[in-house]
């Protein structure tokens, strides 16, 4: 079964609740935008946020994502894993 | 009747249960939850199991029901939600107290929404005066509101098509209403899309009475969860008991009075059906 491989490279995405581009543009909400740290009597900062695809498995490789990304942070390929027998969600 | 209404409910539903808004139950909550050795939100407490069970479905499928099951244990025990009718969740508007309208942070995570915008939860309970605490979990400030203007609001959600759930903060406390959708609201995301069970269904099912359904077809697009169609050949309106969540927002809508919800416990293929 083929799985989709979504990277993220977080040198490039520094701040994804300010642009959050790729969070509005997924169809399948992939992505998730999380505190690194929650501190006590303030806001976190929108520069310790970090992008995460916590729903990778959702993806379809439709790319809006990587095309719309304004500094190129997301690429997507694949890899193969074993076939399951069993329950399967997505293949 | 369900686990929680059996453990929590005194007699009936166990959300409409007073103590479980109760500024005991709350301090019971935190001297738990420090005691777990968290001094976290429990609302991200579970979320590593969580992911853990997401990859585990397409990752390690054999694996899979018993990752399931320790996420949904340890979501039942610190943060889970249920759906409720926007009947009952006015109800609850009675019982609760504080109520803080906040912004939702699944919102504010999945599609990175501006807090100006992200006004769609409800903070519940004595919890609330501390909010000053976590600007992060109050990300764009709270309002505190009566529950005559709560109610008014709640219903405003339901004509934009929201559906009603509260959610516990260390069962069984419940500190938070929400007014979700998919799939940005993560319980329901979890639960249609990959069978992991924090969402309970509510208390009710729907159905439709085809003698009264005109096949106008305005519920079908008001279901979350994928339960309302268009029986073409009929043109009726099928709603499938099985896949229904019991939120109402089909009836809500319905101009005939063609839909109902029933008590699930009245029949006996659907009251374990959570």
């Amino acid at each position: 079964m083929i799985v989709p491989v979504i990277n993220i490279d977080r040198e490039k995405c520094t701040a994804p609740l300010n642009c959050a581009i790729c969070l509005k543009a997924c169809p399948q909400a992939v992505f998730k935008a999380k505190p690194a740290r929650v501190y006590k009597f303030r806001e976190t900062p929108e520069e310790e946020y970090i992008l995460t695809a916590p729903y990778w498995p959702s993806c379809t490789g439709c790319q809006e994502c990587v095309k719309r990304c304004p500094t190129g942070a997301i690429t997507i390929s694949y890899r193969e894993v074993p076939t399951s027998g069993g329950e399967n969600g997505n293949g | 009747m369900c686990q929680s209404c059996m453990q929590h409910g005194d007699g009936g539903k166990w959300y409409l249960n007073t103590s479980n808004y109760a500024l005991k139950m709350y301090k019971l909550r935190q001297k738990e939850v420090q005691r777990k050795g968290a001094e976290a939100n429990p609302q991200t407490m579970a979320e590593d199991l969580i992911r853990e069970a997401i990859e585990a479905r397409v990752l390690d499928p054999a694996n899979f029901p018993v990752i399931k099951k320790r996420a949904e244990q340890l979501s039942l025990a610190v943060h889970f939600g249920q759906v409720v009718t926007l009947q009952e969740v006015q109800a609850i508007m009675d019982i609760a107290w504080p109520i803080a309208r906040m912004t939702c942070a699944c919102r504010r995570q999945v599609r990175g929404l501006k807090d100006s915008e992200n006004f769609y939860c409800l903070g519940l309970g004595v919890g609330m005066y501390k909010w000053e605490r976590w600007p992060e979990t109050y990300r764009g400030g709270v309002d505190f509101l009566t529950p005559q203007e709560a109610k008014e609001w709640l219903a405003e959600m339901n004509k934009k098509g929201l559906v009603h759930t509260f959610w516990t903060f260390g069962t069984p406390y419940i500190g938070g209403i929400c007014n979700c959708e998919y799939p940005v609201c993560l319980g329901i995301r979890n639960r249609l899309d990959y069978n992991i069970n924090i969402l309970r269904k509510g208390e009710y099912y729907a159905v439709v009475n085809t003698a009264l359904c005109s096949g106008c077809g305005r519920c079908l697009e008001r279901c979350q969860f994928g339960a309302v169609k268009m029986e073409v050949s009929q043109s009726k309106a099928n709603i499938d008991a099985m896949k229904c969540f019991g939120c109402g927002l089909c009836q809500t809508t319905c101009k005939n009075g063609a839909i109902t919800l029933v008590d699930r416990n009245t029949s006996p293929a659907m009251a374990g059906v959570w």
